[in-house]
């Protein structure tokens, strides 16, 4: 087995799993974790390519960079909205088991389109 | 071609092993932090397939930004514990992706050998070949700066969207809300933290800030002739602020406008020294002729600066100060 | 040496470079200014790209280096055909929602977020324009990722309920691009080069092996989750139909045509057509006209039924890539591009004009659900001649724009004897007069269908359907009666919920031009094979 062949393989199980595990899994910042793993995963791809001749490639190097930059400005976002999500349904939660009659009216008027939004299924593409 | 020595080996498998870990444990806090050792391992197999700006890089961003905005967002009592998915459909679902994704690795494997087998040289000689018109002595910073330059102002524009994308959320009211709502969601981001931060850390942080501003600066001048450059220096950048951040201290600079000011100066800089040489030389993003070098450093002096404020201010929208953040830009 | 650059050379950088210059702009400034400095940004854009799309039908394609450097090292930037057409698109859609966002701000985001829609929407943009002018895998991949984030973005503008459908549609957008990123490692590790043009030249002169269909499989597969391609086409109902009112066009109109956009570019000039992955397209696209088509037909609420519809308008974009598989020679090639091409420019508009309509429908009843837009039609006037007209266009009835492109698909499918692709076109279009037709035909009918028990809902299973539409009327009947009514009353007394008039024209502008386009689809369908490269393996 070359050293190609061996990161390539790490690169592509990294991915593989990153990949599933993003797609399938229920915990919002459990999903974020496996972006960042598959999107690792694709680089040692990305820089196993790059380590092959005697010298490193920079052009790949300058897009891994690149490529670390850009995971890092998805991630940031994701995890604002990831947690602006959960504090939102933790003051849902909230408001509801307080037994505030103000509590109910509100739901009602805020009425429709937020109970007909389907809840994620763990980001079932299908 | 050589077989893969020991260290690449044990790395290797280490990585694998710690992935596997931060993804499958229940405990949220627990998978990020395993997810931040997986970010070292990272760093070290960078450096043993010959990449140290990549792992310079990787440990500063993909380790230190990353690890400190997820562990800020899961460190909450009341947040730790991850929601799972429901039931038994569920099983049959991971397994057929078990299989799916066994098989994509043996695709992507197998694509990889044959793609070497096709015989593409890389792009070494070219980029070697063209150094003597560069601006800057190091390779890796030539391409991004000059040969790419392009691609390093669109990734700086995803940086931006980002941080719009934060200031966004931060300014968004909650719909419906009454004033006993808003009271208790105003309670709960509060931006001051229930316990006042530890001595030792205000210590560390006056100890530490020069140094690591030092340090993002020699990173970011360094990038010209070795491995460094304004993506690593502006992650120190971040890092220490972060820091700062965590010590109570977070900088008043990334607040309101100013925030804005200096989230937006590398892009700014990179257009008008693009503009310039559009005008002078004749090509877009050309730095203005005679003046490459100190261009191209002031250049990426503004994108480090950019990019440090940008990532520091997607963490202290997270949890932090999302009403400063946002605060003297609405009348 | 490097080309010297005429004004439309020099013109070319700037349709990305000025919506990303004045987005940052947008940024520095107060929230009051963004309301103005936004759409004078917008439409100098829409401008720039409307003269480089002329100058590329007058001239030929256009090309211009950046930083003075060329392939294989530097980046090139190129208008051609495909390129102007798709720009062309973007800044016409572009111009018309911007003034509509404009006009009426409310449509832009929730409170508090709708603030940032300027500088998000420039952003976007910017990406878009870079998409279609990239002649560089890992330029597309970037500006890929611009068009994601900020999409993204802008979904999450509509407030609370759209978070979690903005976090479905990130993880979604960020999946399809890493396998783009795969995709081009392989490419690269092939040939040495990263530009389209000397990528596909290596490739087809290199040794054969695997690594081509697998490069081919990772764009498709990730950019059939970019552009909601069945069975990945689960986000976008959600996502669209939860974007602020302004939102959801761009989303549709622009967003999903750019990622049909890279799998196009990969497949015509990297590496030529193949015919298992165009088999495997071809399926999922049928799957998406007709499983959407039906999901809409059967959807209560309008916006949701627009979603769907561009689920299935979707499909027949990808329908292209069967039909170049089974294509014997240029000819039919091109015949293949200008059916998707025109067919894509028409569904641009019409389904713009359609959110929009979505839109101002919602904002004047207070919902969107079909059965509450009963009787509504004489209220809003202009509003229904704009559904009514979109609906027309959007599916493919004469004599539209919509038309046209329907038409080509099925002369391309008999030349190539596809004759399935002409089945599912028909059989699509059935489906689409259906669902299209039937929130006009509520708005000016007195009653809303599902109180007829004999309804005219064709094409579905009609028990289940009813059954299911009964039991949502029945429970929230009352609810929804409530709310069009004290909505009605609201605008009557105080008007605050009513859109200002000219923003209702504008919807009916966009789908005015999506029908009467037909005038323009011979000049559309020469720009739009300009400059087409069929290299790559054949």
């Amino acid at each position: 087995m070359t050293t190609l062949a061996w990161f390539s393989a790490i690169g592509a199980a990294l991915f593989a799993l990153g990949l599933v595990t993003m797609l399938l899994a229920a915990d919002r910042f459990r999903r974020l974790v496996a972006l960042n793993v598959s999107a690792a995963g694709s680089l040692v791809i990305l820089l196993a390519v790059a380590g092959r001749g005697e010298t490193a490639d920079p052009v790949l190097h300058a897009l891994a960079l690149t490529g670390i930059v850009i995971t890092v400005a998805f991630t940031g976002f994701g995890v604002v909205l990831a947690r602006r999500i959960d504090e939102a349904e933790a003051a849902d939660a909230d408001a509801e088991t307080t037994d505030d009659p103000a509590g109910d009216t509100i739901d009602a008027a805020s009425g429709g389109p937020a109970h007909d939004v389907e809840p994620t299924r763990g980001g079932d593409p299908a | 071609m050589t077989g893969p020595g020991m260290i690449d080996i044990v790395v290797g498998l280490a990585v694998l092993v710690a992935a596997a870990v931060a993804l499958s444990v229940r405990d949220r806090l627990t998978s990020v932090v395993t997810f931040i050792l997986l970010g070292g391992l990272l760093a070290v197999l960078w450096t043993a397939v010959r990449a140290p700006d990549v792992a310079l890089a990787e440990a500063a961003i993909g380790t230190g930004v990353t690890g400190a905005l997820l562990v800020d967002a899961v460190a909450d009592r009341r947040s730790t514990r991850a929601s799972s998915g429901r039931g038994r459909g569920r099983l049959l679902a991971w397994a057929a992706a078990a299989l799916g994704g066994a098989g994509l690795v043996v695709v992507l494997v197998s694509a990889v050998l044959a793609a070497d087998d096709s015989g593409g040289v890389p792009l070494t000689g070219a980029v070697d070949e063209a150094m003597g018109s560069a601006a800057v002595g190091h390779e890796i910073t030539a391409v991004l700066l000059d040969f790419r330059a392009y691609d390093t102002l669109l990734e700086v524009a995803v940086i931006l969207v980002a941080v719009v994308g934060a200031y966004a959320l931060a300014s968004a009211i909650p719909s419906g809300a009454n004033s006993a709502l808003s009271a208790a969601s105003a309670v709960a981001e509060a931006p001051t933290s229930p316990q006042p931060p530890a001595q030792t850390l205000v210590d560390f942080l006056r100890m530490a800030a020069p140094v690591l501003l030092l340090l993002a600066a020699w990173l970011l001048f360094a990038g010209a002739y070795e491995p460094g450059g304004a993506f690593q220096g502006g992650a120190m950048l971040a890092g220490t602020a972060i820091l700062a951040a965590g010590a109570g201290a977070a900088p008043a600079l990334l607040d309101g406008f100013s925030g804005r000011a200096t989230v937006s100066i590398g892009p700014l800089a990179f257009l008008a020294a693009g503009g310039a040489g559009a005008l002078y030389a004749g090509h877009w993003l050309h730095m203005p002729p005679g003046l490459e070098a100190p261009a191209t450093v002031a250049v990426e002096a503004a994108l480090a600066v950019s990019i440090g404020a940008g990532l520091a201010t997607l963490f202290l929208t997270v949890r932090r100060r999302p009403r400063q953040i946002v605060g003297g830009d609405r009348s | 040496m490097t080309p010297s650059p005429t004004w439309a050379a020099a013109l070319l950088p700037s349709a990305v470079l000025l919506p990303l210059a004045w987005a940052v702009l947008c940024v520095l400034v107060p929230t009051r200014a963004r309301r103005a400095l936004g759409p004078v940004g917008a439409l100098a854009t829409a401008a720039v790209g409307i003269s480089i799309a002329v100058a590329v039908a007058v001239g030929g394609p256009v090309e211009a280096a950046l930083a003075g450097r060329l392939p294989p090292l530097g980046i090139a930037v190129r208008a051609d055909g495909p390129g102007a057409v798709f720009l062309l698109l973007t800044s016409i859609v572009g111009a018309l929602v911007s003034v509509f966002a404009a006009i009426h701000p409310r449509s832009t985001g929730a409170e508090g977020a709708r603030d940032w829609f300027w500088p998000a929407w420039l952003l976007g943009w910017s990406g878009l324009a870079a998409v279609f002018l990239s002649a560089d895998l890992f330029n597309l991949y970037v500006a890929i990722e611009i068009v994601g984030l900020a999409a993204v973005l802008l979904v999450a503008l509509g407030g609370r309920d759209a978070w979690r459908a903005a976090f479905r549609y990130l993880v979604v957008t960020v999946t399809g691009s890493l396998l783009f990123l795969v995709a081009l490692t392989l490419v690269y590790a092939a040939t040495g080069a990263l530009d389209l043009r000397l990528a596909g030249e290596r490739l087809a002169a290199g040794e054969p092996g695997v690594h081509v269909t697998v490069i081919l499989a990772l764009a498709a597969t990730g950019m059939a989750f970019k552009s909601a391609l069945f069975p990945l086409h689960g986000w976008l109902p959600d996502a669209h139909g939860g974007a602020p009112g302004a939102v959801s066009p761009l989303l549709s109109a622009l967003v999903v045509k750019s990622s049909f956009f890279v799998l196009f570019r990969v497949w015509t000039e990297v590496t030529g057509p193949d015919a298992a992955v165009g088999t495997a397209l071809g399926i999922a696209a049928a799957g998406s006209v007709m499983w959407a088509g039906v999901a809409a037909v059967r959807t209560p609420r309008f916006k949701r039924l627009v979603g769907y519809s561009t689920v299935s308008q979707v499909g027949y974009l990808f329908l292209f890539f069967p039909l170049s598989a089974a294509a014997d020679g240029p000819g039919q090639q091109r015949a293949a591009w200008i059916a998707v091409a025109l067919l894509a420019f028409a569904h641009g508009l019409a389904k713009s004009s359609l959110f929009l309509s979505a839109g101002l429908v919602k904002d004047q009843l207070g919902t969107d659900r079909i059965d509450a837009m009963t009787d509504q039609g004489a209220r809003m006037p202009l509003v229904t001649m704009a559904i009514a007209v979109a609906g027309v266009s959007l599916a493919g009835l004469p004599i539209t724009l919509g038309f046209a492109g329907k038409w080509q698909l099925l002369l391309a499918a008999v030349d190539t004897a596809e004759w399935w692709v002409a089945a599912v076109a028909v059989a699509g279009t059935l489906v689409a007069a259906t669902y299209l037709l039937r929130p006009v035909q509520t708005m000016l009918s007195g009653e809303s269908s599902e109180n007829r028990p004999g309804s005219t809902r064709r094409g579905d299973d009609p028990d289940a359907g009813d059954r299911d539409a009964r039991g949502l009327v029945d429970e929230n009947d009352d609810e929804g009666r409530r709310d069009g009514s004290s909505a009605g009353a609201e605008v009557g007394r105080t008007g605050i919920r009513s859109a200002p008039r000219a923003g209702t024209l504008i919807p009916l502008t966009g789908a005015l031009l999506a029908a009467l386009a037909i005038a323009a689809s011979g000049p559309l369908a020469d720009l739009a094979v300009l400059g087409l490269a069929l290299g790559g393996q054949t």
